[in-house]
């Protein structure tokens, strides 16, 4: 019969694997055990046998008719040993049944709150396109059956399309073994059919009993602009409350994330940029961004795809801060597009959103 | 107060063929003429054309990037460098978009240090077209993500340059060889070299038709340093030497003042042209 020591011990092989597995390995602090045992020395040997995690997978699944939101069994998402974990990387996949030809870029249309218990993680929904970055050649994730023949991969099947986008949070998240980050998604409409949308969590489990002083909490919020007429120029600028820092903590932005999405009225095919025609990120859309203090972010004007490159659709931005109680603004100079479309059939919108972490004290 | 991040940039401006451009310079710097870091550096492009063939501007559109009366970039053709050439390829798609509304692309250059604009200086930048021959109007523009000092931050009393020189291949030439003004170190300061990028373009249709070819398995590249010695001992193809998916090779050492790279083409098609771009940075006082 093992013994809780040799138990864990064994369990430690395990956990170095998980390690390896999950890259980021950000330690925790930590403190004192509940019952009191000194656990203040991450160095003490006597204490690092019991630093020790195991790789979990976890997801749920729900459907979202069209102008409806809806959450997921959030039983799915809670640790099922009961123990505390780290969230490492939180996946969105959303399918649509649909004719082959069809462009349907879901990850803007489709958002997602999140809450850890009473601590929101976004401020809102979020268009899930944004949140993290796009995995570089294939434009974002997208992955549209037949939607664009120039740059559309391979695609499972011809009859469902299936946008996929992962949010590598800038810091892991602790979860308490009691807890869980509760999604909750809309669907936006303008696409009559239902959107199916699976959610994962990736991370480890923590099997030790150490709980940290403070946690990193990911934080998200997005402005989303209105839809202009794609042909003719016109104007718009978020609030305050929308790229905003509402805490009494600073957020250290991870990135800024910008994607660009098309509406065809008529056939109600949504098309994602960048892609083989990319004129709104290139000349209609340009965009201008200054901070609650006054500071211009982005100077003056400048077109979309030179503040959020085309390869990720994003500008990092490590180290920089949102200071507490502060917000920025963003202004969107839409230009009469050189090369027009029918005027009666495309809209265009932009996405903007703001992405880093916060610490926040247990 | 915090630190705050910044992207200044030009707009998109009609550059004709065979001419210049200076995008407007008080877009470009702190309007409240303090001092900087720049990041990255952005050039994008896009022609109305439409083309049927997947078109890449990165070798016709040139910049010259210049601190002041420090360059960051090297001496030949007047210190202009293709675009495509300062930083490496993270994806080929997004380079070379083209269909039935146009030509669209963009590069970025990630400084391999982050440069130190002092106050009431900008990081100005010049572009140039080649003859390439394309009908309609190109336009092109640059931008500059970085971040703004703190109040409270020293200031440095040196900086860190990046620098950029390209070696050419001529067009239609079977041999090439680069001569003792390319991939050169003409400072009296140590170069840190970052790394070494390769890329070759592929002109036909009499001039007209200009497209990235990143697996180029025709032509074969050697290297070799100052003193003769082998840096790439025998001909191979260039996506050998520089890893097709990134058109670069990372290459950190140290070229002396006035050492340098020597490149050798050999079996080029006479449609090709290669080009090997050598990326890094110096110290310089500042005073």
């Amino acid at each position: 019969m093992l013994t809780r020591r040799e138990a864990i011990v064994g369990a430690t092989a395990v956990g170095a694997t998980a390690v390896a597995a999950c890259g980021r390995t950000e330690p925790l602090e930590y403190g004192s055990e509940p019952d009191g045992v000194a656990a203040s020395a991450p160095e003490d040997e006597e204490m690092a046998q019991y630093r020790h995690t195991s790789p979990i997978h976890l997801t749920a699944t729900t459907t979202l008719a069209s102008n409806s939101s809806g959450g997921v069994n959030a039983i799915a998402l809670k640790n099922p040993i009961g123990r505390p974990m780290e969230i490492h990387e939180i996946k969105f996949q959303l399918t649509m049944e649909e004719p082959s030809t069809r462009l349907a870029f879901k990850g803007i249309i489709v958002g997602c709150k999140l809450d850890l218990g009473k601590i929101p993680i976004t401020n809102g929904f979020i268009p899930i396109a944004i949140f993290g970055k796009g995995p570089m050649a294939d434009l974002g994730g997208e992955f549209s059956s037949g939607s664009d023949t120039t740059v559309a991969p391979p695609v499972p099947s011809p009859a469902t399309s299936v946008d996929e986008y992962s949010w590598k949070l800038p810091r892991p998240v602790y979860i308490p073994a009691d807890a869980v980050i509760i999604p909750t998604f809309v669907h936006g409409g303008f696409i009559q059919r239902d959107i199916g949308v699976r959610i994962s969590y990736s991370g480890r489990t923590i099997l030790s009993n150490e709980r940290p002083k403070k946690i990193f909490v990911p934080f998200a919020a997005a402005y989303v602009s209105k839809t202009f007429d794609f042909n003719t120029a016109d104007s718009d600028s978020s609030v305050e409350t929308q790229l905003i820092n509402k805490f009494d903590t600073s957020i250290h932005i991870q990135r800024f994330g910008g994607r660009i999405a098309t509406f065809d009225n008529v056939n109600q095919d949504i098309g994602y940029y960048p892609s083989a025609q990319d004129l709104p990120g290139l000349q209609m859309i340009n965009v201008r961004i200054r901070d609650s203090f006054g500071r211009p972010i982005v100077q003056n004007f400048a077109p979309f795809r030179q503040v959020f490159p085309a390869v990720t659709s994003s500008w990092e931005t490590d180290g920089a801060i949102m200071d507490p109680k502060s917000y920025y603004i963003v202004d969107i100079r839409k230009d009469a597009a050189l090369a027009p479309q029918d005027p009666d059939e495309f809209g265009v919108q932009a996405a903007i959103s703001v992405v880093g972490w916060r610490e926040v004290a247990l | 107060m915090s630190y705050a991040p910044f992207v200044f940039s030009s707009p998109m401006q009609v550059i004709a063929a065979n001419t210049s451009l200076i995008p407007d310079v008080t877009l470009l710097g702190n309007r409240f003429r303090k001092p900087l870091w720049i990041d990255e550096v952005r050039f994008a492009y896009m022609n109305l054309e439409s083309e049927a063939a997947p078109f890449n501007m990165g070798l016709s559109v040139r910049c010259k990037l210049s601190l002041g009366r420090v360059a960051l970039t090297g001496s030949r053709d007047n210190g202009f460098v293709p675009i495509s050439m300062f930083g490496p390829s993270i994806s080929v798609v997004p380079e070379e978009l083209s269909g039935p509304d146009g030509t669209f692309g963009s590069f970025r250059w990630r400084l391999p240090k982050p440069l130190f604009v002092p106050a009431n200086d900008t990081l100005r930048a010049q572009f140039f077209r080649t003859a390439d021959g394309f009908p309609g109007d190109v336009r092109v523009s640059v931008a500059y993500a970085g971040r703004y000092t703190k109040p409270e931050e020293s200031l440095p009393n040196t900086i860190d340059i990046p620098y950029v020189d390209t070696f050419i291949h001529s067009t239609g030439s079977t041999f090439g060889l680069s001569s003792e003004r390319d991939l050169v170190n003409p400072f009296p300061v140590d170069l840190n070299v970052q790394r070494l990028i390769s890329r070759t373009f592929l002109v036909s249709g009499a001039g007209i038709s200009i497209f990235g070819l990143p697996f180029d398995i025709a032509t074969e590249i050697l290297i070799k340093d100052s003193y003769g010695h082998n840096v790439v001992r025998d001909f191979v193809a260039p996506r050998r030497v520089f890893d097709p998916t990134r058109s670069a090779t990372t290459a950190p050492f140290v070229l002396k003042p006035n050492e340098r790279i020597n490149v050798q083409f050999r079996s080029v098609p006479a449609t090709y042209t290669p080009m090997v771009s050598m990326v890094g940075w110096r110290r310089e006082v500042y005073r």
